[in-house]
């Protein structure tokens, strides 16, 4: 089973490089990602079997982050077909620098999205640390290509800014898995198996210094991929200029994947008893990307760049929740399937709006009730499930981060919802500016909105409402077992 | 091996070779030097694991030893080679630090990894403790190059040197089950370097320059 | 070596030095020779020059004072002094106390210091620049000489130059040996450095423009200039010397001390033809990159100080 969900879009990637027709390729792609998803889902009714040596075995974590991603590779293949019928191929003008561009070759963006969701599904599916960071690293290897898909100088300069930072973090959480390895190790030359489960019933024995080390260089090995402030820089850049359906799948996907790679660590700093260190350096990190976040958010005129400050400051939200306890962790595991779905789909409308008014100034962008309704009013809903708003699944989620920040005293919680609020206004101002108000001269009245085009987003949305509304047990139990991993 | 010089006199050797290598790197000014510097570099540290080999290597680790001798030490380098052929001969900018003020930071870092090496207690593997401070130096010097240079090319050479420190540190964890995964990550690298090799391509292309000063339009 | 003739050993490796150091010179021409495929100078050059300027008599310019004459002879005492407390080998040195690697490094001091006001003294406006650059560089290189003297009196544990360069204990060499052999670079960079080699300075244009010694005694003449030259041809010796003690661990079972002797020897000669070597593949600098030698020498003692930690 596991082997078929990796080796499946894998083999659909390579297939995708040779079909010279745009039709049978796209058809391809979709289906590809259905029955990815549909396999995702089996991988609930039917425990699948761990094969190599228990490297690959999929827990209640590593099943979350599989479902998700599946789901959001599904929604964003059947959104990218519309899209990539309307990318011609010529040249065509900048809006921005008013340079002329191309586009990449079909085949290869398509190719690319397949490996992408292949490496994300090994990050996924493994328990073995070292596949873990090949994974991880991987990701960034083949998203690249997906960032460069216009080729104009700004999504070059991302895409450079974007491999480059990193490689390096990820470069340094090799460094990090390497004194991991050191600092479980009891004697000379026998070195420890890079397996969690291993490593967690060695993890009593485990030298404190080096594990500190270790757990530092974990962090920020993956917090840069996660986008985790101060190491952030890249997100912002390679979020905006991105086509819109990569933006979704790099924040509803990618993110999961490296907060997985964090979450490992966590589970190991519990086991080893040292979960007051691990949780101090966490929340320290998650508190400055709010604050990071916030202080880019308002007064941000990029709607693209303002949703992916929103990233940082919900992964900020993630880091915080996983060092603050049980109770928090669980919530804030919650809270990254709500964060995932949520962003996915506005990312996917901001690609609407890009496509109807060729700005991604939220201050040139007015009047969408008028131009273009389905697109705004999921658009509005979207902006107020994002900033926690009551029926959706974030706000639940959120709600219990908060119960578990209060167990740490009155301050941080102050702090916590006081970012939130600061950032629930700045996100707000510009979205009714950009709902409200006339139709501007020369953007097309025509009310007609493709299904395909808002329909992926809408369904994204009905899932984070449900969730907000209804928790079935089977999905409570997951959570609850996933948040005990981290056992504080 | 003589009877003067043990293997473990070769081991230091070698990593003495590899701190004079990083020094050199961060005071090298022209991008060729860099490229040799770095293909020895790699050389280096391909003989590292036969040299930490406790008693006589057997045949299995010479040539895994050798694969990562010939991905370190000829393939990358020829990579970037490629690289440096395909840009304009162009004046360098200067660095935001100077040459001399690299290589004394270079210094720094690795009497700072030392006296990190000494902190954090005696691992349990010795050879570990041995290696630990030019590994880390050599990390450091990476993030040196990649942080204090200003132009892209260069950043790369930052990144292959960070990835050597790290190739050092895990080279004395290396066994037998475990290379397939030093292969894989070899692997990973080697494809980092190529997929950023293209973007450097594009880069000259696209603005005429691989300054990073010329691309720094996005920003808050 | 017999027993009653111990005490005179130091003095044998004092006549040896007066009278080979004019060699080096010669030596490093004829491999600058050798590998640029000429003929080249006669390997005895030096001396015949020597003898040619005794002979001749002075001339003095009439505005140039006493300062201008004490010059060579204080800078030969000076090269005379410091011959007497390094030691040859393990021959030992005339003089030996704790401390005495700062008295040498004074005395080069002292040399350049009458040396420059010398070149000062002219009134020369050629003769002013290179003191300048003379004063430059030997400021910039004489902390990096000391801190590798010191590194070298705090391996060994003591500090007198008899000891700590005649008497390294050859245990003590296999099992330091990448620390000798560094600190040994950097004395090979200082010494390309202190007595104006290539890629520092070039002793051999003729445009004084770019010169640093040699520009300074343009207006010695006669014996005066005899004396320069010998005493920079001490130099040269000296520091070919420090390297050689470094390089050789002292004398065991193996090797008695008179095969030690001829050993430092040989080493210094061949310090000397490495020198020729680096002039013939490497350019003189510019002026302005001359200071990265000297960074390299530094990093090297910094590097060899740093792999004594443990």
């Amino acid at each position: 089973m596991i082997l078929a969900l990796l080796c499946l879009p894998f083999a659909a990637a390579l297939a995708s490089w040779f079909i010279p027709a745009h039709g049978p390729r796209r058809v391809l792609l979709a289906l590809t990602a259905g029955v990815e998803m549909l396999l995702a889902f089996a991988c609930w009714m039917v425990e699948p079997t761990p094969f190599f040596g228990g490297a690959f075995y999929l827990d209640a974590m590593g099943r979350l982050v599989l479902t998700l991603t599946t789901i959001l590779f599904f929604a964003a293949s059947l959104y990218g077909i519309v899209y990539l019928k309307g990318e011609d191929s010529g040249v065509r003008k900048d809006f921005v620098q008013g340079l002329h561009f191309s586009n990449a070759p079909e085949a290869t963006f398509t190719a690319c999205l397949l490996l992408f969701l292949s490496t994300a599904v090994l990050v996924a599916v493994t328990r073995h640390l070292g596949i873990l960071w090949v994974g991880i690293e991987s990701t960034t290897l083949v998203s690249a290509p997906l960032i460069y898909f216009h080729r104009h100088r700004r999504s070059l300069e991302a895409t450079w800014k974007y491999l480059m930072i990193c490689s390096v973090g990820i470069a340094l959480a090799l460094v990090g898995n390497i004194l991991l390895d050191i600092s479980m190790q009891s004697d000379a030359g026998h070195g420890a198996s890079m397996i969690l489960d291993a490593m967690l019933e060695r993890a009593e024995n485990v030298h404190h210094g080096w594990f500190k080390a270790a757990f530092v260089f974990l962090l920020i090995g993956y917090g840069t991929k996660m986008g985790i402030a101060p190491m952030h820089t890249w997100l912002p850049d390679a979020h905006s200029e991105a086509p819109s359906v990569v933006s979704a799948l790099l924040s509803g996907a990618l993110l999961n994947c490296a907060f997985l790679g964090i979450y490992r660590a966590c589970e190991i700093s519990a086991a080893a008893g040292l979960g007051d260190f691990s949780g101090q350096l966490l929340m320290a990190f998650g508190f400055f990307s709010m604050v990071t976040a916030a202080l880019f958010i308002v007064g941000q005129g990029d709607f693209k760049r303002m949703l992916a400050y929103s990233s940082v400051e919900h992964m900020g939200i993630l880091i915080l929740a996983l060092g603050a306890g049980f109770e928090a962790a669980r919530g804030g595991i919650m809270h990254m399937a709500g964060h995932s779905l949520v962003k996915a789909a506005l990312f996917l409308l901001a690609g609407n709006i890009l496509a109807r008014y060729h700005t991604k100034s939220s201050h040139d962008v007015i009047g969408m009730r008028r131009t273009m309704p389905f697109t705004a009013f999921l658009w509005m809903a979207g902006i107020l499930a994002i900033c926690g708003s009551p029926p959706f699944s974030i706000f639940m989620s959120e709600l219990s981060v908060l119960q578990g920040l209060l167990r740490h005293g009155i301050f941080p919680a102050m702090a916590y919802l006081l970012l939130l609020g600061v950032i629930f206004a700045g996100m707000l101002t510009p979205v009714l500016r950009m709902c409200a108000g006339k139709a501007p001269h020369g953007i097309a009245l025509d009310r007609k909105e493709a299904a395909v085009s808002v329909l992926p987003s809408a369904c994204l949305f009905g899932l984070a409402l449900a969730l907000g509304l209804y928790m079935p047990e089977w999905l409570d139990t997951v959570l609850t077992a996933a948040a005990a991993a981290t056992g504080m | 091996m003589t009877s003067i010089l043990s293997t473990a006199d070769g081991l230091n050797a070698a990593l003495g070779l590899i701190i004079i290598t990083d020094l050199a790197l961060l005071g090298a000014e022209r991008q060729r030097l860099s490229i040799r510097l770095i293909a020895n570099q790699g050389v280096l540290l391909g003989l590292v694991p036969v040299l930490a080999y406790n008693g006589t290597p057997d045949m299995y680790l010479i040539a895994v030893s050798a694969i990562f001798l010939i991905i370190k030490g000829v393939i990358l380098p020829l990579l970037l080679r490629r690289t440096h052929r395909q840009l304009p001969s162009q004046q360098l900018p200067k660095p935001y630090l100077g040459y001399s003020a690299c290589a004394l930071l270079g210094i720094i870092g690795f009497a700072l990894s030392l006296w990190i090496g000494g902190r954090l207690g005696i691992a349990a593997n010795p050879l570990f403790s041995q290696v630990f401070p030019i590994g880390m130096a050599t990390i450091f010097t990476g993030l040196l190059l990649i942080v204090s240079r200003k132009e892209v090319l260069s950043q790369l050479f930052g990144y292959l040197v960070l990835e050597n420190g790290i190739f050092l540190l895990g080279a004395p964890m290396a066994e037998q089950e475990s290379f397939w995964l030093e292969l894989s990550i070899l692997l990973d690298i080697m494809v980092a370097v190529f997929v950023m090799g293209i973007a450097i391509h594009h880069i000259n292309r696209a603005f005429h320059s691989t300054y990073v000063d010329h691309i720094a339009s996005l920003k808050d | 070596m017999t027993a009653p003739l111990a005490p005179l050993a130091p003095l044998v490796g004092c006549v040896l030095s007066l009278l080979f150091a004019p060699l080096l010179p010669g030596i490093i021409n004829r491999v600058k020779a050798w590998v640029g495929g000429r003929q080249g100078r006669p390997l005895l050059q030096l001396y015949y020059d020597l003898f040619k300027l005794l002979k001749k008599s002075a001339v003095y310019s009439r505005h140039s004072g006493w300062m201008f004459r004490l010059a060579p002879v204080a800078g030969l005492a000076a090269a005379l002094m410091a011959l007497a407390v390094l030691p040859f080998g393990a021959l030992g040195s005339l003089v030996s106390f704790p401390g005495d690697f700062i008295f040498l490094a004074g005395l080069f001091a002292l040399a350049r210091f009458t040396l420059i006001l010398a070149a000062l003294d002219t009134g020369s406006a050629f003769e002013g620049m290179g003191a300048a650059r003379e004063a430059m560089f030997s400021a910039l290189g004489e902390p990096i000489f000391l801190f590798c003297l010191m590194i070298l009196g705090y391996r060994s544990g003591m500090y007198s130059l008899a000891l700590m360069l005649g008497d390294i204990k050859p245990v003590v060499w296999t099992a330091d040996w990448p620390f000798f052999l560094m600190l040994a670079f950097a004395f090979f960079l200082i010494l390309l450095l202190e007595n104006c080699r290539i890629p520092a300075d070039d002793p051999n244009t003729h445009l004084e423009l770019t010169m640093i010694h040699e520009v300074m005694i343009l207006d010695h003449s006669g014996p005066d200039l005899a004396l320069l030259e010998y005493a920079s041809a001490l130099k040269l010796w000296i520091f070919s010397l420090i390297i050689a003690g470094v390089l050789l661990p002292g004398p065991g079972e193996s090797l008695p001390v008179a095969g030690h002797a001829a050993l430092t020897l040989l080493i210094v000669f061949t310090v000397a033809a490495l020198v020729g070597l680096v002039e013939s593949v490497i350019a003189r600098f510019r002026m302005e990159r001359v200071p990265q030698i000297l960074s390299l020498a530094g990093s090297f003692v910094c590097l060899a100080a740093l792999s004594l930690w443990s």
